[in-house]
């Protein structure tokens, strides 16, 4: 991205402000705090947070104390984006022009138990921003499947490895012709922080999901969550783009891969994962098939055929 | 029944000005409803049980404050020709405003009868229950355990029958209320009227 002077920007160009304090409580490695940690410094102080059920409730820290710096608003597992619209709608009746809701929910709250009121706040043109940061399972209460969770994965209630397939949230939130959709990993935060950016600049309902590999979740060493995140983008199992009034535009690496560059092979990103681990080869096979499926799917999108 | 509506500068001389105790401002931020561990939890429902019981103070002089503003008192129950009367009915909301036809027409006859309607149920006004002879008319059910208002006011010391009556919008009508309080007096309780006895 591009900076006030016109130069290429670095991570080091990314605004001093912290909106996380010290004191949180997240693990160590943990791929959510990296992500709202960008995320605030691209909206900045005018931002009002709505939280449900997730690790984030846990992140902020124990009541009496906060490592949030914005103002936040824990609500129930369901409702975010229904809370959302409510303080969307105070803020428009204060005259607040410049304050923005901003939801911060995990996939759980997002593919699944807040998906209707999702859907009802995209629909009513609630003017604010969705961000899902995707861990691929219900990371806070012990690792349990969601629907973001991807085939062959295992989970305390996946244990020999889930047998469905993860939906796309993405797509069912561009279902709803809202004028800003984007998907976004922290290895790549330049790229975060501009979409952040590019959201905060527009009106009516937003929506950014950040892949955010979890190491407890997935089994891997802490020290290795922005690689897992880079591998995942590298090897096609995520995907980077953005969509402005419906039109579909890939970025990065990902477009990277479409303009001819190979993806690397999925093993790489698998075997980095403990919860791959029990993978036979035909399992391996069957996730090959489907992300071929899917890459299939974006050059079509790519090269205008869809 | 009429509704009357003050006039607007009236109830905004009367309503203190808005002022949210909590508030999402990005010049002060504070997190709401964060996870409270096992202490604090205990202290927030500690506070709450005491707010709960000064409200009980605030919502009787307000009620009196009002009053005399606008001519019509409210305070934590509302008592309906209960001087001398030897049975009070206890009820709530739409079944009360039948209960007091009742009263009216079971006072011509010369039955001492009169009415207790709660207007709070939380904090519960016990206090204010404290008649001789009482029927209590419940428009609710826990199963397993009863009438609702009638296990609030069991066991104060005072003569209580239980009724049912009304679940999910059957009609109760005065006359009903009435024959309720002829059931009573001859003993009889329960589920009006599939099971009194």
């Amino acid at each position: 991205m591009v900076s006030n002077r016109g130069e290429i920007m670095a991570i080091k160009d990314l605004p001093t402000d912290e909106y996380i304090l010290k004191g949180h409580a997240a693990c160590p490695g943990c791929p959510a705090t990296i992500a709202l940690r960008i995320t605030l410094k691209a909206l900045g102080k005018k931002t009002i947070l709505i939280v449900p059920a997730c690790c984030s409730a846990v992140i902020q820290a124990l009541h009496p104390h906060t490592a949030f710096n914005v103002p936040t608003l824990n609500i129930a597992f369901e409702a975010s984006a229904a809370a959302a619209s409510g303080v969307a709608a105070a803020l428009k009746m204060l005259e607040k022009k410049d304050v923005l809701p901003v939801v911060w929910a995990g996939d759980g709250g997002s593919y699944d138990i807040g998906l209707q009121a999702l859907s009802g706040a995209l629909e009513r043109g609630t003017d604010f921003i969705y961000i899902c940061y995707n861990n691929q399972m219900y990371s806070n209460t012990g690792i349990q499947r969601s629907g973001a969770t991807p085939y062959g994965a295992w989970t305390t209630t996946t244990w020999t490895g889930k047998k469905e397939r993860q939906k796309e949230l993405a797509e069912i939130v561009m279902a709803h012709h809202i004028p800003y959709v984007a998907t976004a990993t922290i290895a790549y935060p330049e790229d975060l922080y501009e979409k952040m950016k590019k959201a905060k600049e527009m009106k009516g309902p937003r929506y950014i999901e950040i892949l955010s590999p979890c190491p407890p979740g997935w089994r891997f060493d802490m020290s290795k969550t922005v690689e897992m995140s880079k591998l995942a983008v590298e090897t096609g199992a995520w995907v980077l783009y953005e969509v402005i009034n419906g039109e579909l535009k890939f970025t990065g690496y990902s477009k990277r891969i479409l303009e001819g560059k190979e993806r690397k092979p999925i093993e790489e990103w698998l075997k980095m994962q403990g919860r791959f681990r029990h993978l036979k080869p035909e399992d391996i096979e069957e996730i090959k098939r489907q992300l071929d499926e899917k890459w299939e799917h974006y050059k079509k999108i790519y090269g205008g055929k869809e | 029944m009429p509704v009357e509506v003050p006039e607007q500068s009236k109830i905004d001389e009367f309503l203190p000005d808005f002022k949210p105790g909590w508030i999402l401002d990005v010049e002060n931020p504070i997190t709401h409803g964060n996870i409270v561990p096992p202490e604090p939890y205990m202290e927030i429902r500690y506070s709450m049980q005491k707010a709960m019981d000064k409200a009980k103070k605030v919502i009787e002089e307000v009620g009196e404050e009002y009053g005399k503003k606008f001519g019509r008192e409210y305070g934590l129950v509302e008592e309906y020709r209960c001087e001398n009367a030897d049975y009070v009915i206890v009820a709530m909301a739409a079944m009360a405003a039948e209960a007091k036809v009742a009263v009216d027409e079971l006072r011509q006859k010369g039955e001492k009868v009169g009415l207790l309607k709660l207007r709070t149920f939380r904090p519960f006004p016990h206090e204010r229950l404290k008649y001789d002879k009482m029927i209590v008319i419940d428009r609710d059910i826990c199963p397993g355990l009863g009438g609702i208002v009638y296990n609030e006011i069991k066991g104060n010391g005072s003569e209580i029958y239980g009724f049912i009556a009304g679940l999910g919008g059957v009609d109760v009508s005065y006359k009903d209320i009435e024959r309720m309080y002829e059931l009573a007096k001859e003993g009889k309780e329960g589920w009006y009227p599939i099971e009194v006895k």
